[in-house]
C-alpha cells in the first residue's frame, strides 16, 4: 500500500467523520448520516407530555403512553402521536389511523423488546373501541417523591362515534 | 526524530493493528447477530404497512422510493435471509453487499415515516458497509470450504482491513462525541451541569430504581458531568490505545447507569465493544497481542 493510497483513506475516513459532525451541528438527518441528538433538549420543569386513553366496549378507560399504543421505539411514538393528531389536520386520516392502532391493540399485539414498550391488552373478554389523546402538563419544580400528578390535561383529539361502531364490529 | 516516532505510531495504529482478521471476523459475526435481532423484534413491524398509506413519505436521498406496502414483508424476510447469510460467512463477496445495501434501505424506509426522525441504530448502517470492504471471512463458512483463501492475504487486505477495523473504532469515538455535542449545542454548558433534563426524564419516564433516586436530586448533576465527561473524554482519548480498555469499562458503566435510572441500554451498540477494544482478552490463549509494538513506537 503506497503512501498515497493510505492519505487517500484517512482523508475519506475524516471526511466521514465530519459530514456526522456536520450532521449533527446542523440537527438534520440525511440516511445514513444523522446527528446522534438523544436527549439533547434541555428540559424545563413546565412540560408536557402525549398520553392515549383507551376506551373499551364495557366503558371502561385506560390511560398510557403513545409506546403503549404504536409499536415503535417508545422515544419515537410521541412525536409519531404529534404528527398524527396535532399537525395532521385532515380528520378523516386520523379516523383511519386511529382505528388500525385500535385493531391492531384487539388482534394482535406485539411482543415488547428492548425500546419497543409492551402493548395496551384490554381485560378478559373485552376490547378497545375508541381513543383520546390528551397532553398532560407538569409542573415539578416542588416535586416530592413518589408524587406526580398533572396540573392540566388538554383534550387533543377525540374519536368521533361513527368510527367507534365500525371499530365496534369489526372486532 | 519525535516526529518520525509520532508517523510511525499513527502508522501502525491505524494500518498495523494486531489479530485484524480474528477481530473482523468476531465483528461480522456480532454486527450481524444485533441487526438480526433489530430487524426481527424490535420496529421493523406491521406498522409499517398497515400506517404506509397515511405516513409514508420519501425523502432525501430517494425522493423517487416507492410505497412497498404489503411488499416491506418480503423486503424484511429477504433482508433477514441475506442477513443469516452473511453471519454464517457464506459466499461473503454476495451476501455481505446485499445485507448492507438491504438494512440500510429497509432503515431508510421506516425512517420516512416521520418528519422528524431520531436515529439511535444508523451505526450499524456503517458497520454493514464498511465490512464488505475488509476481510471478515475468520469465522466463516467461506474459510471452512476454501481454507487457502485467507492464508493467502496479501499485504494490500491485510493494511485495508486493519485501516477499516481503525475506522470503525473513530467511529464510535465520534458517535459519542456526537452525543455530547449535540447536548452541548442545544441544551447549553447547563446540560451538563444543573442534571435538570436527566432528573426530569427519570421522574417521568424512569425505571422504579431510578424513581427512588430522585429522593435525592443533588445525585443527577452528578450523573450529567459523568455523560459529558464521558461523551466527550471517548473521542479526546482515541488515540492512546493504552486508554481504550479503561474507557469502554467506562462505557458499560455508563450504559449500565442509565438501564438502571432509565431503562435505556444500547445494547446494539456496546455489543461490538468487544471485537473492537478487547481483542487481546478474548484471544490470548491463541495469540498474545503485541501491544508494546506500537507503545514503544509512540514512547
Amino acid at each position: 500500500m503506497t503512501i498515497y493510497t493510505k492519505i487517500a483513506l484517512i482523508i475519506l475516513a475524516f471526511s466521514i467523520y465530519c459530514a456526522q459532525l456536520l450532521h449533527t451541528f446542523y440537527n438534520t438527518v440525511s440516511w445514513p448520516f444523522h446527528p446522534v441528538n438523544l436527549f439533547y433538549r434541555k428540559l424545563s420543569f413546565d412540560l408536557s407530555l402525549f398520553y392515549v386513553v383507551l376506551h373499551d366496549d364495557q366503558g371502561h378507560t385506560i390511560t398510557v403512553s403513545p409506546g403503549n399504543v404504536i409499536p415503535l421505539d417508545h422515544f419515537l411514538t410521541s412525536s409519531t402521536i404529534r404528527d398524527i393528531y396535532v399537525i395532521n389536520k385532515d380528520e378523516k386520516k386520523k379516523e383511519f389511523i386511529s382505528k388500525i392502532l385500535i385493531n391492531r391493540l384487539n388482534n394482535h399485539p406485539w411482543i415488547a423488546f428492548d425500546e419497543k414498550l409492551p402493548p395496551a391488552i384490554p381485560n378478559f373478554k373485552r376490547h378497545f373501541v375508541n381513543l383520546d389523546i390528551e397532553k398532560h402538563y407538569f409542573d415539578l419544580t416542588n416535586y416530592t417523591y413518589p408524587d406526580i400528578k398533572p396540573y392540566l390535561i388538554e383534550k387533543i383529539y377525540t374519536q368521533p362515534k361513527a368510527i367507534l361502531e365500525s371499530s365496534n364490529e369489526e372486532t | 526524530m519525535m516526529k518520525k516516532n509520532f508517523t510511525r505510531f499513527f502508522d501502525q495504529f491505524i494500518f498495523e493493528q494486531p489479530l485484524v482478521y480474528e477481530r473482523l471476523g468476531l465483528l461480522r459475526v456480532t454486527t450481524c447477530l444485533i441487526t438480526l435481532v433489530l430487524l426481527i423484534l424490535a420496529s421493523y413491524d406491521q406498522y409499517h404497512v398497515e400506517m404506509s398509506s397515511f405516513l409514508f413519505n420519501a425523502k432525501f436521498p430517494f425522493y423517487f422510493f416507492p410505497n412497498l406496502g404489503e411488499f416491506f414483508h418480503t423486503f424484511k424476510a429477504l433482508t433477514v435471509l441475506f442477513g443469516i447469510t452473511y453471519l454464517i460467512g457464506y459466499k461473503i463477496k454476495f451476501s455481505g453487499p446485499a445485507f448492507a445495501s438491504s438494512f440500510y434501505l429497509i432503515s431508510y424506509y421506516t425512517s420516512c415515516f416521520q418528519e422528524n426522525y431520531s436515529v439511535t441504530n444508523g451505526h450499524l448502517n456503517f458497520f454493514l458497509i464498511a465490512l464488505c470492504f475488509a476481510q471478515t471471512s475468520y469465522y466463516s463458512i467461506d474459510r471452512f470450504l476454501s481454507p487457502q483463501s485467507l492464508e493467502n492475504r496479501n499485504p494490500f487486505s491485510q493494511k485495508l482491513s486493519s485501516f477499516i477495523l481503525v475506522f470503525l473504532m473513530g467511529f464510535i469515538a465520534v458517535f459519542y462525541f456526537q452525543a455530547g455535542l449535540s447536548k452541548l449545542l442545544k441544551g447549553g454548558i447547563d446540560w451538563f451541569l444543573s442534571g435538570d433534563t436527566v432528573f426530569i426524564k427519570t421522574v417521568l419516564e424512569g425505571t422504579v430504581f431510578g424513581k427512588w433516586l430522585t429522593q435525592w436530586p443533588w445525585l443527577f448533576p452528578f450523573f450529567s458531568i459523568y455523560t459529558g465527561v464521558f461523551e466527550f473524554g471517548f473521542f479526546l482519548f482515541f488515540f492512546f490505545p493504552q486508554t481504550h480498555r479503561y474507557f469502554v469499562i467506562s462505557a458499560f458503566l455508563f450504559h449500565i447507569g442509565t438501564y438502571l435510572v432509565l431503562g435505556i441500554n444500547f445494547w446494539f451498540l456496546w455489543g461490538l465493544f468487544p471485537a473492537l477494544y478487547f481483542s487481546d482478552v478474548i484471544f490470548a490463549e491463541k495469540k498474545p497481542v503485541d501491544t508494546k509494538k506500537i507503545y514503544y513506537a509512540y514512547n
